[in-house]
């Protein structure tokens, strides 16, 4: 930059009888190195100033001698200016920098929060929906059966009724699933104890069984495998999630199959259907909540996204695979729960 | 369920208004006699002086909590108590069936599922028969003179321990047994936490008096909580589509 100015100054000197150009121009280097540069780059720019003003401009021209009291007051106005110059623009580009950064980080913070709150309505929106589709139900079969200037006949009161309930258990298995999943996403600690893992997935199948209605069920986990451990409680919600999900999606009568097994201290589940399984590029977002596939399957979406929660939060991994009896075959992964001492 | 007495008589101890007046009219409704309650202290109180036949008992009450009620219960009456439990409090759960609760209803229930429980439960409280030489439950029958064991007539063989299991299991039918009341029970208060030793007894026993062991219809898993025995392998506890499912492995 100074030698820029002092390039410059060089060329207009024949027209710059009492060196105000080379001096101002000199200024002009201190001035942008403070701002670009910083203090130290000033300082340095005006010692670099000052020796050039007085070797190249100051009378006796190319040398470093301080002659006249002129070149004094030149040379001393010039430093001070020049420091005074240098300073203040170095401060000045360090408080903007500064305000520059807290405006960045206000509006990241900003960002943050606007995201959260859009995520937070969608949820809401996505709940409130939810929650009024079935209660407006109710609230109608209710204001229909109470009232006498309707006269239904008992067919319709019945109907109403059976609508009510349908509606309210609809309602519960909402509120139940949303809260599971709260409860997951906040960390829940799992109480991992030392189980036989067919007897957890025996009893789950047991109480699955009415939702499965006449798919044959092929039950491959032996009470001979090895004790795991881990937390029965959340395998269990993960296990019913996936027998749910057999009910809804996989025809009636189609054959399902649940394996077990421990290999090398990890305790594998495996659930086979043949519905309609799961294309390849959906088979991680089928675990987000609120994700479905089938949008005319009764169903909100959250029944994955607990599966996963409830085998993610022991240390597990649950995806999805093709199935050999043709649909999707969900396997659950449980590392280092088995004793691995137990070699027969 | 006709005990006698006329009708069987039912403690609902629940500080909601709306909840226990449904629960009043669909169990006057199935031919109870319902007194109720809005806390725990009342509870105490009216099992002494009322002696129902079935305390339905909610876990989140304020006063006394219903842990501390089912013990206090269990101080003074063997009277069954069925708890009534949110899926939040899932610990409070297991806490009151260590303290003596028999048996648990996840709200919100089903009333078919709450009326069969009421039945086990007043069906359990006629037959206790643990004083008695040859107990039965289905085709088991345990001779405690002779300490011997026959599952649909032909012998089986069990060790101490496995009879001593499955002799608790007998004398308390239809109820939820916690991994602790069983341990403690039946190998000592030192053996309060091996729950994998109870694991393998409990896999061998059924082994000896389950048709299909790795399927078991008599001594059911209750996940993370404990087990249940079945007095009627096809009674409450488990839905009567069970028995449509095939079995192939």
């Amino acid at each position: 930059m100074s030698a820029m100015a002092l390039a410059i100054s060089l060329i207009v000197d024949p027209l710059d009888a009492d060196n105000s150009v080379a001096s101002l121009l000199f200024l002009a280097a201190v001035g942008l190195s403070g701002w670009y540069a910083g203090l130290q780059p000033a300082l340095v720019a005006t010692a670099f100033g000052a020796v050039a003003l007085d070797y190249f401009f100051e009378t006796p021209r190319y040398e470093l001698a301080v002659t006249s009291a002129r070149t004094v007051t030149d040379l001393l106005s010039f430093l001070l200016v020049s420091i005074l110059l240098g300073s203040l623009n170095a401060r000045l580009r360090q408080a903007i920098r500064r305000l520059r950064a807290e405006r960045d980080l206000a509006k990241s913070e900003r960002d943050r929060a606007e995201a959260a709150v859009s995520a937070r309505d969608e949820l809401l929106t996505a709940v409130s929906h939810d929650l009024r589709t079935p209660l407006t139900g109710i609230k109608t079969s209710v204001y229909s059966l109470r009232s006498r200037a309707m006269r239904l006949s008992p067919q319709t009161r019945e109907r109403m009724l059976l609508n009510i309930e349908a509606e309210a258990d609809r309602l519960i298995h909402f509120v139940t699933g949303a809260l599971a999943l709260r409860r997951l996403e906040n960390g829940q600690i799992p109480r991992a104890e030392w189980n036989g893992p067919g007897e957890v997935v025996s009893a789950v199948l047991d109480r699955c069984v009415p939702a499965l209605g006449d798919r044959p069920v092929t039950f491959a986990v032996g009470d001979d495998l090895p004790l795991v451990r881990l937390d029965a409680a959340l395998l269990d919600q993960a296990l019913s999630q996936l027998l749910e999900n057999v009910a809804v999606h996989t025809p009636p009568g189609s054959p399902v199959c649940i394996e077990g097994s421990v290999r090398e201290g990890a305790f594998y589940l495996a659930v086979s259907d043949a519905g309609p399984g799961i294309p390849t590029d959906a088979r991680e977002r089928i675990f987000s909540k609120y994700e479905r596939l089938d949008q005319t399957a009764p169903g909100l979406g959250l029944g994955l996204a607990i599966a996963r929660g409830a085998v993610d939060a022991q240390g597990g991994r649950l995806s999805v695979e093709d199935s050999p009896l043709g649909g999707a075959r969900f396997v659950i992964v449980i590392p280092g729960a088995a004793k691995t001492s137990t070699i027969e | 369920m006709t005990r006698g007495k006329g009708q069987p008589s039912i403690l609902v101890v629940d500080d909601e208004a709306h909840v226990v007046e449904g629960l009043t009219t669909v169990l006057q409704g199935h031919g109870y006699r319902v007194h109720a309650v809005r806390n725990g202290a009342m509870a105490l109180d009216s099992v002494a002086s009322e002696r129902p036949d079935v305390v339905l008992l909610d876990l989140a009450m304020p006063g006394i909590s219903g842990v501390e009620v089912c013990r206090r219960l269990r101080s003074y009456s063997r009277v069954p108590i069925l708890v009534l439990s949110a899926l939040t409090d899932e610990a409070q759960k297991v806490k009151a069936l260590d303290a003596g609760a028999d048996d648990y209803v996840t709200k919100p229930f089903g009333v078919d599922e709450l009326l069969a429980r009421i039945r086990a439960a007043l069906r359990r409280a006629q037959t206790q028969q643990a004083d008695e030489a040859v107990l039965h439950a289905g085709s088991i029958e345990i001779d405690q003179l002779a300490r011997r064991v026959t599952v649909d007539g032909a012998e089986v063989h069990l060790t101490p321990t496995e009879y001593e299991l499955l002799r608790v299991f007998v004398t308390n039918p239809d109820r939820v047994l916690t991994h602790r009341t069983l341990l403690v029970t039946v190998l000592g208060p030192a053996y309060e936490d091996a729950l994998d030793n109870l694991r393998t007894f409990i896999a061998t026993l059924r082994r000896k008096v389950e048709r299909e062991p790795s399927r078991p219809k008599r001594i059911v898993t209750e996940p993370g909580v404990g087990y249940r025995f079945l007095s009627d392998a096809n009674g409450p506890g488990v839905e009567a589509g069970t028995q449509r499912s095939a079995h192939k492995a």
